[in-house]
């Protein structure tokens, strides 16, 4: 069912839950954005024809500030030694610490690429039928984990300190059936929102209503 | 006589340190470090890319690939510079 910029797959449609009508209100679609409601033009390894993605989310960009840091810190380095290499004769030529600021550059460049690809692959996904997360760390670390809903037994939020607070970010905890994956998802944008989707989506299974 | 050996135990060599010289080696270890780093992360938006597909692919993938080749650029420039300085 489409209305207008909103979409709304077909077995949603008549659906009064509450996630569906806080959904509809707050519908903020594209490609770049880190919390997707029912994403049109998503999909991931092992995507059913038939199953739906209800909600692609990701960590929140706050969780990315000490890579901020630790790039402005790398570009800092060489500027410091920069100036004082021609007051220090240890320290050498000027010339070295010119490619040392080449270096530092190239190594910023490298952690600013590494941090966008890792908000952007570390994605949460909740489906009509389970819940997948990928999360990417750097460029030698990947991983891939799902769960049914049926196996998802506890779903908890927790809002703590004060970025938590600032920004609406927090940890959602999913828990599963006996020895399978746990889910512990950080920082993430809406939390409570998140926990209300999946919580109806189990009810939803339940009933067989999906 | 005494002026002799003076003079040659004044002109003798003398080790001093010089932290510049010590940074070369390392600096283009990094340098090197980076570039096959950056090569990796490629192939990793590749399989990353197979594993979730949505619009924003494309600019991953041009993102990196535009990395990759400023780094190989900054490496072979860091290199030169490095080892004249």
């Amino acid at each position: 069912m489409k209305k207008g910029k909103q979409y709304i797959p077909k077995k949603f449609a008549k659906v009064d839950k509450s996630f569906i009508n806080k959904l509809r209100s707050e519908e903020e679609h594209g490609a770049l954005t880190s919390f997707s409601i029912f994403p049109k033009k998503v999909t991931f390894y092992g995507k059913d024809p038939a199953e739906d993605i209800v909600l692609i989310v990701r960590t929140h960009w706050v969780a990315f500030v000490p890579h901020i840091v630790f790039v402005l810190l790398i570009l800092a380095l060489p500027l410091i030694f920069l100036a004082l290499s021609s007051q220090v004769s240890f320290l050498g030529t000027t010339t070295l610490y010119i490619g040392m600021l080449v270096v530092c550059l190239v190594l910023a460049l490298n952690v600013t690429i590494t941090t966008i690809l890792k908000w952007y692959y570390t994605v949460n996904i909740v489906t009509d039928q389970r819940i997948v997360v990928i999360k990417m760390d750097n460029a030698f670390y990947h991983s891939y984990a799902e769960a049914q809903l049926e196996k998802i037994e506890d779903v908890t939020h927790t809002n703590i300190g004060v970025l938590g607070t600032v920004f609406d970010v927090g940890d959602v905890h999913i828990d599963t059936a006996g020895h399978g994956v746990d889910f512990h998802l950080r920082m993430l944008p809406r939390p409570r929102e998140l926990q209300d989707v999946i919580n109806d989506l189990l009810e939803m299974k339940q009933k067989g209503d999906i | 006589m005494d002026n002799i050996y003076t003079e040659i135990f004044s002109n003798t060599w003398q080790p001093t340190i010089n932290l510049g010289d010590i940074l070369k080696i390392p600096l283009v270890i990094i340098l090197v470090g980076v570039l096959l780093y950056s090569f990796m992360l490629l192939l990793k938006v590749r399989i990353l890319v197979d594993t979730i597909n949505s619009e924003g692919n494309f600019k991953m993938k041009a993102l990196v690939s535009i990395n990759l080749f400023i780094t190989i650029f900054a490496t072979i420039l860091g290199t030169i510079i490095i080892l004249l300085g």
